[in-house]
């Protein structure tokens, strides 16, 4: 069964590719309004997945492929799962879709999308890297434009496109310096070799090759000074996909980050770790501070992005297996929490941005709804007993053994500051603290009104706030699964 | 203040200037032009002070370098190297270059882009001064390339025209064809001997086998042809009239130019040891020749300097080939002079009549009496009439070739009758301008503005006594600092014939114009009136010069150079330079512009707002710990958490531009900081 055995072990992304495929086919010579291709879609998730699965259960199928540029191992499940869980909550999320936004084509990019997760995931050489990013980045612009009658989505759209390719450029950019440095492109171990090894003049190089490299990927992952795009996008860009790019992509580039620097890079490397330091301060900072003055929620939820990539950063300054551990989890936790928030919003205002005025006494117009966004962004929080707060709890812990107190005090204080604009979206929802000036202006219809949320995306919202809940629940006991 | 701070002077204090109006200029307006005149005078005196201490100074002036980078075991130094060539140049430039800024506030008064304008006209000064006072080749290189840049802004100052974009974009990608040579020198160069510093190249290269001395200088010239418009070339120079009339004053006849024969001038030894120098005579005086027969038929002043500029350049260019050193620099210096007096001169004339066509300008002496008298000098002092500077430099251009045919008699002998040649068209071609444009009957115009008439006067002033830097026989000269101890011959009968040469030029010119006005008056010149005038002189030269612009060799220069290159890039299939113009400049460099105005506006008014919240929340926290206890502590923290958040919140411009900046600007700064404390 050898010959077969890369067909095996990549098939869950065949699966993928074909149903991707499929449905753009399928609806070019049956133009229909995505009725069909949905279930498709979500058919194709659930094989995908079950595929994944059986890929983990058959232990020879882990290694390293085609001349070393995938690699198929646990991370590589870890994420394939991850990826079709959080895709199979936006297709939901879409399911009731008002024509547009929901055609054939927006279910095939969103599969390519994923498709191209996994490949940023798996890969083990840049080149295939930039590949897998391309492949990420190129359908979800299209599907940022594709609500083509509202002027803020094509905006949001060409504005994610420009400055997407222009990190594009200078991740491109960083991998010829790195090639010309380090002589490779290949991170079956890790890029970066001891420094030593290279003499000053590379490491030199190879340091400049870091920092460019890093700018691409913290694009995607909403970095500190690479974020700017993150608010602008999502507060105009259209909801579900502004869910799924907030979401999906932060948690490929972090894995992928993860095998480019492997566990050494930190100790090796003490100007990439205090590089990695400084944008972690300041994501955090920065994000949250900025955070408490939005009025736009989803504008809010961009900047929460912002700080919650610095505590995923965290794990990279201070390296090692553990800090690994913990920030797969929080990954997890992260996205299931950002997800619902994101949905939330969606359901509170598809089409229009929406501000914390339209949150207030959300509990009395559909408590569902607010229980779920309650759930969500108490996880995002970090409040005890929910997901967030373990998985916070094991970043900070993996900073304070590395001899990282003071970095994990800062957390911790900006973690307060977030409770801030968290609670202020979960007090306006239950009415304790609503200002009489907010429910005098046009938020009076609505709030009178029962908000009706179609089932699929109630489902979707209810999952992620479950799912919350289920990995504070049990989130000790992951943690030490996941080792 | 040493000589070596002087020199660092000179390049550092207008690129600062570039720097400040880059942030503040938008601010600025019409002020902006003050700082980039002021860190010029100041520049301009700190080169008259290097060249004094040049005089009678053994051995290079200024020669300090600081290491930069080791690259793979190879230091990469930076420096300054000042001697009599470079001083003297650089007293040239910055002279011109005053002149011209402080006639560019008249010029451009009104213009929407003004700070823009002086911007990149200091950071081209910057970049001139640099390419002057490099002691290494990758400096010079460097200042070279950002010289390239800054004409193609310049050219394409009004890019709202399809034709700036057009001429911009041909007059970029031409000189950069050369400038590949110079690349491929500077990597030959570092490779083979671990340094850049030019005055151990030179003799370290001198040690070499000819072939590879030939093969550096073939390199190195290939980049002074595109950048001094020698043929094949020059097709950028005519096109690049496109831009202002500052522009044309003082990059396109003055300075950038002549930074092609400044650099065959630095490197003239090895030029001599490869035996190369009929290699750049023979190219020089045909372009010598070539432009001054095309500037005889061309009706627009602009382009009619142009030609004329490349035809100088070529007279340098042949003097370089002859062995003479002292004359190309002296013609460069007083050519610098009288050509950007005439560019100023046509640009008020230009400012006056709303035309560039010369068939539409008459008498306009008359009224411009001022720019008239200017003009007239400039042409007289580019035709070779006695006593102005350029019958001197044009005299020791000639006597090069003479002592050439001494040597080689056919090549110099050739040499010499074609020079004289193209003395007699280039006055000619000037004073058929001068006669048609200013003399005899006119409408009424207006002269132009204080500020552009008296930077005229001055370089008309300066145009008349420049000769006297390299009279025969004088202590302190030219000659003296460049070529010290060698003997400069003075041929009194040359001095004639070349007067001569140039009276017959001016004569013909002013036959031509009577004939003309006595047919017909001031209407427009029929296509074949001067063939009625046939002779044995004008027949066969407007016929060559009609042929020539028939042949119509620009556009097939154009396509055997430059699309190639294009192609090779693989922008063939969008060959249309407007689109790539498009792409490049109105998006590129306006979004620049845009970004540069952002941060003015936001990072600067947003740090002083932020500071100024944060001071305030800071006290307002201090003032409720006073009143509140710990409560009010609590306020204040909260209160400078939103002061801090409302002062970074301004960073979100919306722009996306800005964004992009941000990225690099706080990506490298974050980088810097942590290379600072991780060192």
């Amino acid at each position: 069964m050898t010959h077969l055995s890369p067909v095996l072990a990549f098939s869950p992304e065949i699966v993928l590719v074909l149903a991707g495929a499929g449905v753009l086919c399928f609806d070019a010579i049956w133009p229909g309004r995505g009725r069909v291709e949905r279930w498709v879609t979500l058919a194709a998730m659930a094989l995908a997945a079950a595929c994944a699965v059986l890929v983990a259960m058959s232990p020879q199928l882990y290694g390293v492929y085609f001349a070393g540029s995938l690699r198929v191992d646990a991370t590589t499940t870890f994420a394939r799962l991850l990826f079709m869980a959080t895709g199979a909550l936006v297709v939901l999320s879409s399911w009731g879709g008002d024509g547009e936004g929901a055609t054939a084509e927006y279910y095939g990019l969103l599969l390519l999308s994923l498709l191209g997760e996994s490949v940023i995931v798996m890969s083990q050489t840049l080149i295939v890297l930039f590949v897998g990013i391309e492949m990420l980045a190129l359908p979800c612009y299209a599907l940022m434009a594709m609500r083509k009658h509202l002027a803020g989505a094509v905006r949001a759209a060409l504005k994610y496109f420009l400055l997407g390719t222009f990190a594009s450029i200078v991740m491109l950019y960083g991998v010829a310096l790195a090639y010309g440095a380090l002589h490779t492109i290949s991170y079956v171990n890790g890029l970066f070799p001891d420094p030593v090894t290279l003499g000053a003049v590379r490491a030199g190089l190879a340091m400049a090759a870091f920092l460019l490299l890093f700018a691409g990927l913290g694009f995607k992952a909403t970095a500190f000074p690479f974020h700017f795009w993150s608010p602008d996008v999502y507060a105009g860009g259209s909801a579900p996909i502004v869910a799924y790019v907030a979401t999906v992509p932060k948690v490929a580039v972090m894995l992928a980050l993860l095998r480019v620097l492997g566990p050494g890079f930190a100790a090796a490397y003490p100007v990439g770790r205090t590089f990695i330091l400084i944008v972690a301060v300041l994501s955090m900072v920065y994000g949250n501070v900025v955070a408490l003055l939005q009025d736009d929620v989803r504008r809010m939820l961009a900047y929460s992005g912002v700080a919650n990539t610095g505590y995923m950063l965290i794990a990279f300054a201070v390296g090692g297996a553990a800090s690994a551990r913990a920030l797969m989890f929080f990954l997890v936790v992260y996205a299931f929490g950002n997800l619902g928030a994101f949905l939330v919003a969606m359901a509170v205002g598809p089409d229009r941005p929406v501000s914390l005025k339209d949150f207030a006494g959300l509990a009395g117009r559909n408590g569902l709804l607010a229980g779920g966004m309650a759930v969500c962004l108490f996880s995002l929080a970090g409040t005890p007993p929910l997901g967030g707060f373990f998985g916070k709890f094991a970043l900070f812990k993996a900073a304070v053994d590395g001899g990282y107190a003071w970095l994990a005090l800062i957390a911790l204080v900006t973690t307060v500051i977030a409770v801030g604009y968290y609670l202020g979206v979960a007090s306006r929802m239950y009415g304790s603290l609503v200002q009489p000036e907010e429910t005098g202006s046009e938020g009076v219809a609505s709030i009178a009104g029962r908000i009706v949320v179609p089932r699929p995306l109630m489902a979707a919202i209810v999952t992620c706030a479950l799912a919350a809940v289920v990995l504070g629940v049990a989130g000790v006991t992951l943690l030490a699964a996941a080792g | 203040m040493t000589p070596t701070l002087t020199a660092f002077l000179v390049p550092a204090l207008p690129a600062a200037a570039a720097l400040f109006l880059a942030v503040f200029g938008r601010r600025m307006g019409e002020r902006s032009s003050h700082v980039a005149i002021g860190a010029l005078a100041l520049s301009l005196i700190a080169s008259v002070s290097l060249l004094v201490g040049a005089f009678g100074h053994e051995g290079p002036l200024v020669h300090a370098t600081v290491p930069w980078a080791v690259v793979g075991g190879v230091p990469i130094e930076f420096g300054l190297f000042v001697d009599g060539l470079s001083a003297s140049v650089l007293v040239m430039v910055a002279a011109v270059a005053t002149m011209v800024f402080v006639y560019a506030t008249g010029y451009m008064k009104g213009d929407a882009r003004y700070p823009w304008f002086f911007t990149v006209f200091s950071l081209f000064t910057a970049c001139m001064f640099g390419v002057v006072t490099s002691s290494s080749l990758l400096e010079l290189m460097l200042f070279w390339e950002v010289m390239g840049l800054c004409s193609f802004l310049l050219i394409g100052y009004y890019f709202e025209r399809p034709d700036a974009r057009r001429a911009a974009f041909k007059a970029f990608i031409t000189t950069r064809i050369g400038d590949m040579g110079l690349l491929l020198a500077v990597a030959l160069l570092l490779g083979r001997y671990k340094t850049v510093d030019i005055p151990t190249l030179l003799a370290e290269l001198a040690k070499e086998p000819k072939a590879f001395m030939w093969m550096i200088c073939a390199l190195l010239f290939a980049a002074a042809v595109s950048k001094s418009a020698q043929f094949p070339m020059y097709i950028w120079l005519p096109d690049a009239m496109a831009g202002p009339t500052p522009v044309s004053g003082l990059l396109h006849s003055a300075t950038m130019v002549a930074a092609g024969v400044f650099l065959v001038c630095r490197a003239y030894p090895l030029f001599v040891g490869a035996d190369f120098l009929p290699m750049i005579a023979w190219p020089g005086i045909f372009t010598a020749l070539y432009g001054a027969v095309l500037a005889l038929t061309e009706t627009d002043i602009k382009r009619t300097l142009a030609y004329s500029t490349m035809s100088q350049l070529g007279y340098m260019m042949v003097a370089l080939g002859t062995g003479g050193l002292v004359a190309a620099v002296f013609h460069l210096i007083t050519h610098g002079f009288f050509k950007s007096l005439l560019f100023l001169s046509a640009g008020s004339v230009i400012h006056g009549t709303k035309t560039q066509d010369i068939r539409e300008m008459r008498g306009v002496g008359k009224t411009m009496p001022i720019t008239g008298a200017c003009f007239l000098i400039g042409a007289l002092a580019l035709s070779g009439i006695p006593p102005l500077a350029g019958f001197f430099s044009k005299d020791a251009v000639l006597a090069s070739l003479l002592g050439a045919t001494t040597v080689q008699p056919v090549f110099g002998g050739t040499l010499l009758v074609v020079g004289l040649m193209t003395a007699v068209l280039s006055a000619f071609y000037m004073f058929r301008v001068y006669f048609g444009v200013f003399r005899g009957p006119g409408r009424k115009y207006h002269e132009s503005p204080r500020a552009m008439i008296a930077p005229m006067v001055a370089l008309a002033g300066v145009t008349v006594v420049a000769g006297a830097i390299n009279l025969p026989g004088l202590r302190v000269s030219l000659a003296g600092m460049l070529e010290p101890g060698v003997v400069e011959h003075a041929f009194p009968w040359l001095m004639a014939v070349s007067a001569c040469a140039a009276g017959a030029g001016v004569y013909i010119a002013w036959e031509s114009t009577r004939l003309r006005r006595a047919l017909h008056g001031t209407g427009p010149i029929p296509p074949n009136l001067q063939r009625l005038y046939g002779g044995v002189f004008l027949r066969p030269v407007f016929a060559v010069s009609r042929f020539l612009r028939e042949l119509n060799l620009d556009y097939i220069l154009e396509n055997l150079v430059v699309a190639p290159v294009l192609w090779l890039c693989g922008l063939a299939s969008r060959l249309d330079p407007d689109v790539l113009y498009t792409a490049v400049f109105v998006n590129g460099v306006g979004r620049v512009a845009a970004s540069l105005a952002a941060i003015d506006v936001t990072v600067v008014d947003g740090a002083v707002m932020a500071v100024g919240r944060a001071g305030l929340g800071v006290a307002r926290g201090s003032g409720f710990v006073d009143t509140r206890g710990i409560d009010g502590a609590v306020d204040g923290v909260a209160g400078g958490t939103m002061a801090l958040g409302r002062g970074l919140k301004r960073l979100q411009t919306g722009v996306t531009a800005n964004y992009a900046l941000f990225m690099i600007v706080f990506g490298v700064a974050i980088f810097y900081v942590a290379w600072w404390l991780a060192r």
